[in-house]
């Protein structure tokens, strides 16, 4: 059974207290705390288009409104259009619902990108009401501010000594206050246009989804949709620390820095599906992997309490390998340190708990995972601080963990 | 030009990475442009605007002139469970179900990814209707500052925004919405809030159930070999799986004059001539027959009290303007039909606003008013800005960086407590609270 499918099944507990898969988790080893997505913070990467996996600058994006310059989306059923040449000119159509850029007043181009895009015509009209509302904002601060230079006593000193530029400021503000306000013409309110025999025609207007997808083309031909552009991130930590991070390009998959939480923790699986009757004569099989790259000490504990699978098995103290270990290549051979272990193999061992199900639905399994840290790999600070130097005393991570025994 | 006094202003002195060498102690005190509290937040940076609208989410940054991205307000969580915009957007998701407020957490987060920037870089703007609960405005407020840790947060009243786009100081903003409309005077920029008007029935989720009614009484299906007949259970169940009803309100219905509505309504008359044409779908292998009655008579449930009591007991658009009028003072009643503005993505249908005058007008001249002599409408041509109109007026005052910088909710004071303003926090309540509750007023 891979991991892929047991997700749901063995979640693993979050410094903050969110049950999550181990593959969904990372490990900061500077708060010696397991994260998951909810409580890192993510980092704007890079921005890139999803199609031509080009990147590109966030001021390049800014200009290009975030939208790819080469890669076209059908403005009908938003797959990606294909680029096709007639009379040395290009066209596009779409090889999901057949639409083309010809069937459109958009005419054939001389390149391939930059295609047009629909524009608000209403833009010019938008950005005069705007520098209309910046001139009321702009009167509404000075007010505000002579509103609380009047309740100070003035020296009028510094006025004459413009050694701080308060001069020109004080010259600035008399301005706003003399400008008036720019006048916009308000938008005049219409007659709405009436009922015309076109309503009733068959041809259909762009659906919601086509709207969503090109609100500014209201009843005119639609244009191209210029692809929108993602963006790539990396994970950090509330700590600041970088917990995932790509090496630079968009089309990489290799990892500058990756603090996933598989890498420190040993991944709990279930190694049989549990068949569970009513009755005390029950068993659970687990296995325990140890992907990390050193020997892990670690004891598991099964927890019980409420709403949770009872459990005779006491603490079960271990010690796995890690997988390029080459010392104990005999392959399976149990070994006497616990009778709960049922095999061992390199960087695996497998477990039998003994559960009891008295009720009809299982409740989740619970283990409490203390794993003993290996610190050997963080750099100690180089500081004079005799108080932050790590103590020689073992440090202990304790993970809950729950085994959902009945899939649902 | 003085108008980029601000932005050229206080950049440079939020930005100062030295500290002052000087003495600020008499400077300070003369600092008229003092950014005090706010050096943190980075003021180039235009905010970002969003609006949770009960079907769509429109999001984009502030200064542009529309949203970078429109999307359906759904969320699929990574178990494959599909959150609506009610499981999303109720206040009490969170109460009964923590999983709607985490989804509601990752969704607010998508909506940063999209826009392909960092939470904590900007402000954020909030569009919301005035009947938006208080712990709803809570909750969003602590995802956005807490757990996201935006810098600040400013909740504008969307039918206010709409306005701006217009530049007009006086309208009557008809908002019909997915779930409701919301009808609110504003005169000189002031909501009239005690003439707000709210239907259920006048809404796009109602103008659906309408379009089910007459499709399961007219609607029918075309086999391959051209055999018309009823539609059947499974045909239903393609029809709700592929969101079909809503293709059909959205862009082949359309609202079609009095005159030939009353003609379809009485029994026995003839039908108005020239009939609509039918529309033929296909979805899943089904083929659909969209009747001409279908196509007129779904927008009916909008002018038409009759239909509107048989869904619920709430009123037709017409009426509802009507009542608005009598609430209004005496001096604005005819001048607020003359500024009527409809925003909302349901009001998109071709004709709407000419039917809604003629409605308008019909009532008025029943009840003898002369209110509704010159019905006019601000509209954009050409452009479907009903859909954003609201966010195009919230993306218009947010690029305006006093403004914003000093309405907003900053992170650090509501961490220390401090919570949205309330719609009634700037009304007589306000001394009351202050009383109640030992207050200190912000």
């Amino acid at each position: 059974m891979a991991t892929l499918l047991q997700s749901r099944l063995v979640k693993y507990k979050c410094s903050c207290d969110e049950w999550s898969a181990l593959s969904d988790l990372f490990y900061c080893k500077h708060c010696r705390a397991l994260k998951c997505r909810g409580c890192s913070s993510n980092e704007i990467d890079m921005l890139f288009c999803p199609s031509c996996l080009e990147n590109s600058s966030v001021t390049e994006a800014r200009l290009k409104k975030y939208r790819c310059m080469s890669c076209n989306e059908c403005p009908k059923c938003g797959r990606l259009l294909a680029v096709r040449t007639a009379n040395e000119k290009f066209y596009l159509v779409c090889i999901g619902c057949r639409w083309t850029t010809r069937e459109t007043d958009t005419p054939d181009q001389q390149a391939s990108s930059q295609w047009p895009m629909q524009e608000n015509p209403y833009e010019e009209e938008i950005q005069n009401v705007i520098e209309k509302m910046r001139g009321l904002a702009n009167i509404e601060k000075a007010q505000r501010d002579q509103r609380d230079l009047k309740k100070r006593p003035m020296n009028s000193g510094y006025r004459l000594t413009d050694k701080f530029g308060l001069q020109q400021m004080y010259e600035r503000r008399r301005k706003t206050f003399e400008k008036a306000t720019v006048d916009v013409p308000v938008h005049e309110p219409v007659d709405p246009t009436p009922f015309s025999l076109d309503f009733l025609s068959a041809k259909p207007r762009p659906t919601l989804d086509q709207i969503m997808r090109q609100p500014l083309a209201g009843d005119q031909p639609p244009k191209p949709v210029h692809v929108a552009l993602k963006s790539r991130k990396s994970i950090r930590c509330s700590c600041q620390h970088t917990l995932v991070k790509l090496e630079y390009g968009p089309s990489t998959i290799k990892y500058k820095l990756n603090m996933f939480a598989r890498n420190f923790i040993p991944e709990v699986r279930l190694s049989r599906t549990p068949n569970l009757k009513a009755g005390n004569e029950n068993w659970v099989m687990i296995s325990l992997t140890n992907h990390t790259s050193c020997k892990l000490d670690l004891t598991l504990t099964p927890e019980s309490g409420e709403g949770l699978m009872n459990c005779s098995t006491g603490e079960i103290a271990l010690n796995l390998p890690f997988a390029e270990d080459s010392s104990d290549l005999l392959g399976t051979e149990k070994r006497s340190d616990n009778e709960a272990v049922v095999f061992r193999q390199r960087h695996r061992v497998g477990i039998r708990l003994d559960v009891s199900q008295v009720a009809e639905d299982a409740p989740p399994l619970g283990l409490m995972m203390n794993l003993r840290l290996d610190d050997s790999f963080i750099q100690t600070p180089l500081t004079k601080n005799e108080e932050t130097k790590p103590s020689d005393e073992p440090q202990w991570l304790a993970i809950p963990v729950r085994l959902t025994l009945q899939d649902s | 030009m003085s108008s980029n006094l601000p932005s050229s202003r206080e950049p440079k002195e939020s930005r100062d990475p030295k500290p002052s060498r000087r003495s600020t102690s008499n400077l300070s005190n003369f600092s008229v442009t003092s950014t005090a509290g706010f050096s943190s937040i980075d003021n180039i940076k235009s905010p970002v605007v969003i609006e949770l609208g009960a079907r769509t989410t429109k999001i984009g940054l502030a200064g542009d002139s529309s949203p970078r991205s429109i999307f359906r307000t759904e969320f699929v969580d990574e178990n494959s469970v599909k959150f609506t915009s009610v499981q999303l957007l109720s206040p009490r998701s969170s109460r009964l179900d923590p999983n709607g407020y985490n989804a509601l957490v990752k969704f607010i987060k998508n909506i940063f990814d999209v826009l392909g920037t960092m939470p904590k870089d900007r402000r954020v703007i909030v569009l919301e209707n005035v009947l938006t609960e208080t712990s709803f405005r809570v909750k969003l407020s602590q995802i956005i500052l807490e757990v996201l840790q935006c810098p600040s947060i400013w909740f504008v009243t969307s039918h206010l925004c709409a306005t701006f786009p217009f530049n007009t100081a006086n309208a009557l903003v008809v908002d019909i919405g997915s779930a409701e409309t919301i009808i609110l005077p504003v005169s000189e920029g002031v909501t009239l809030l005690s003439c707000v008007h709210v239907s259920s029935s006048v809404s796009s989720l109602y103008l659906e159930v309408r379009c089910d009614q007459l499709m399961r009484a007219h609607g029918q299906r075309e086999s391959p070999e051209g055999v018309r007949s009823a539609l059947r259970d499974e045909d239903w169940r393609i029809i709700r799986e592929s969101n079909v009803l809503e293709t059909i309100v959205v862009s082949h219905c359309f609202c079609t004059t009095r005159e030939r509505a009353l003609a379809h309504k009485k029994p026995g008359a003839k039908k108005p001539e020239p009939e609509a044409e039918e529309v033929v779908l296909k979805f899943d292998g089904l083929t659909l027959i969209v009747p001409p009655y279908v196509r007129e008579m779904t927008c009916e449930i909008l002018f038409d009290q009759e239909l509107t009591m048989e869904m619920g007991d709430d009123c037709a658009l017409p009426n509802l303007l009507h009542d608005l009028s009598r609430k209004l003072p005496i001096d604005l009643k005819r001048q607020m039909f003359s500024n009527i503005l409809v925003t909302g993505g349901s009001a998109m249908f071709p004709g709407f606003n000419s039917r809604l005058k003629e409605e308008l007008q019909a009532m008025a001249d029943q009840q003898k008013l002369k209110t509704a002599d010159d019905v006019k409408f601000y509209q954009f041509d050409d452009i479907n800005s009903q859909l954003y109109l609201s966010w195009l007026g919230a993306s218009m005052i947010g690029s305006l960086q006093d403004v914003v910088q000093n309405r907003s909710l900053t992170r650090e004071s509501f961490l220390n407590g401090g919570r949205p303003q309330d719609w009634l926090d700037n009304f007589s309540t306000r001394p009351y609270q202050a009383e109640l509750f030992g207050e200190k007023s912000r």
